[in-house]
């Protein structure tokens, strides 16, 4: 069984390989959801947090049937969905931990204020750590000099969430209203979202296609918030009021979920080829796009003190390191035998071909041979998405401020740079797999 | 037979239920403090 196991761990030069393609995924998740927040931080006032997190799941959920549908088609997703249908309840699991704990994560910036919230629900990367070694043999194996380089890295981005948490409170935050609540939800949220990445990894030590795990995640975080709006909110008639009143904010809503789902996609993509251990930090690094939109783009540092601006900068040169520290550790032989024996694990459990599962970890598609081609129906399905963001973009409301133009424009650059650079590579190196 | 054998092993999996008790404990969570 050893043996068997040894020759089906993947070669290390293509795991190499596959560990920058997850690095670089990991990367382009916190540029796309860090620009998340860019769009509903201008409409976010005034409207309750679970509403303004319902528009943005569905927002989440619509922009989910517009590229990646480009992608691979329904025919291709609903196959890989029927050969590992054990994994549907998983991934509806994961999408209603996502929706839970984004509530919670809003209860908390109310109570404590997002200084003290955001490092908090941060440690989700520890939270995810531990359940990747405990339950996917993740890191086992790895060495002395790899685990440094994982663990230090996870922390420096932790100390850097906690540096730019400070500077935020600097700029004159609310102060906290029920401080003892406040944290509890906080660390609520950050064992839900570390705990929602066992599902991730789930799917992937299964060789499901991410597309596939995205689909069902994003039903199950649309009905779980479905269910919370309508029982915080009043009910559907004071809901569909709330939601009528809100129309000409949706549209900036619905593109914050747009670029969520493309962030979202990547980190799957990156928790499939480097595992929740190594991606769960380098998806937090979203926090520092998120303020290089807010500071860059909306002027918030404008006029502010010369230590905030040394404490911002250090924290996002901390985080830097951390993301580079985890980047350089590639997982040795050793790790990939230790993944391999949880893997066949799996394939018992469920029944799964073992063989097939390994083809797809190290980036080979299983159902390549098999002909699933775009129907006419995935591209109708394509142009009535499309056109719900139009309809929205029709009637919204102008931004209320001003933004610098110019670094909107370096903004999206990246923002391009990355879905264009990321998925060439993805599509090179695994067809999308 | 097939479905009932795929969720007899969901539910004998011990994995499953951390996130069934993560989701339970966010819930009470929000109950509570919402």
């Amino acid at each position: 069984m050893a043996e068997q196991t040894i020759d089906m761990a993947t070669p290390v030069s293509a795991s190499r390989s596959l560990h920058m393609l997850g690095v670089l995924t990991g990367f382009a998740a916190g540029v796309w959801m860090g620009a998340a927040e860019a769009p509903t931080k201008f409409v976010a006032a005034g409207f309750s947090p679970v509403l303004l997190s319902l528009a943005m799941v569905t927002g989440v959920f619509t922009g989910r049937w517009t590229i990646p549908t480009l992608l691979k088609g329904t025919g291709y997703v609903f196959h890989d969905l029927r050969e590992k249908k054990h994994l549907i309840i998983w991934a509806l699991l994961g999408g209603a931990l996502w929706a839970v704990a984004n509530t919670l994560g809003t209860v908390a910036v109310r109570d404590v204020g997002l200084s003290i919230a955001f490092p908090l629900w941060n440690t989700d990367s520890l939270v995810g750590l531990l359940w990747g070694w405990l339950f996917f043999h993740e890191l086992r194996g790895a060495g002395s000099s790899v685990l440094t380089k994982v663990l230090g890295g996870t922390t420096a981005i932790l100390i850097g969430a906690v540096i730019l948490g400070y500077a935020s409170s600097l700029r004159g935050a609310t102060g906290p209203r029920h401080s003892g609540a406040g944290i509890l939800v906080a660390i609520g949220a950050a064992v839900l979202w570390g705990t929602m990445f066992l599902p991730y990894r789930k799917a992937y030590i299964s060789g499901m296609n991410p597309l596939s795990f995205v689909t069902v995640f994003t039903i199950g975080e649309l009905v779980t918030m479905t269910v919370l709006a309508l029982a915080f909110e009043g009910g559907p008639r004071e809901l569909g009021h709330k939601i009528a009143l809100a129309r000409p904010a949706l549209f900036w809503m619905f593109l914050g979920g747009f670029c969520w789902v493309v962030g979202d996609l990547f980190a799957q993509y990156a928790a499939k080829y480097i595992g929740i251990g190594r991606a769960a930090p380098l998806m937090n690094t979203n926090q520092l796009w998120g303020l290089a939109w807010g500071a860059l783009v909306f002027g918030e540092f404008a006029g502010q003190s010369l230590l905030i601006r040394i404490l911002v900068s250090g924290a996002s040169l901390i985080m830097i390191a951390g993301a580079l520290a985890i980047s350089f550790a590639a997982a040795p032989h050793e790790e990939h035998l230790s993944r391999s024996v949880a893997s066949k694990r799996e394939c018992e459990r469920y029944g799964m071909d073992h063989t097939q599962v390994e083809a797809s970890l190290a980036g080979e598609d299983p159902l390549a041979g098999t002909p699933l081609s775009r129907r006419w129906w995935d591209f109708i399905i394509v142009i009535l998405a499309v056109g719900v963001f139009v309809v929205l973009a029709k009637d919204s409301s102008r931004v209320p401020f001003p933004m610098d133009s110019r670094w909107v424009a370096v903004m999206v650059l990246a923002m391009m740079g990355s879905l264009a650079g990321c998925g060439y590579l993805l599509w090179k190196r695994t067809r999308f797999s | 037979m097939e479905k009932k054998s795929t969720v007899a092993a969901i539910f004998a999996d011990p994995q499953f239920w951390v996130p069934v008790i993560a989701l339970v404990f966010g819930i009470v969570l929000l109950a509570i403090y919402h």
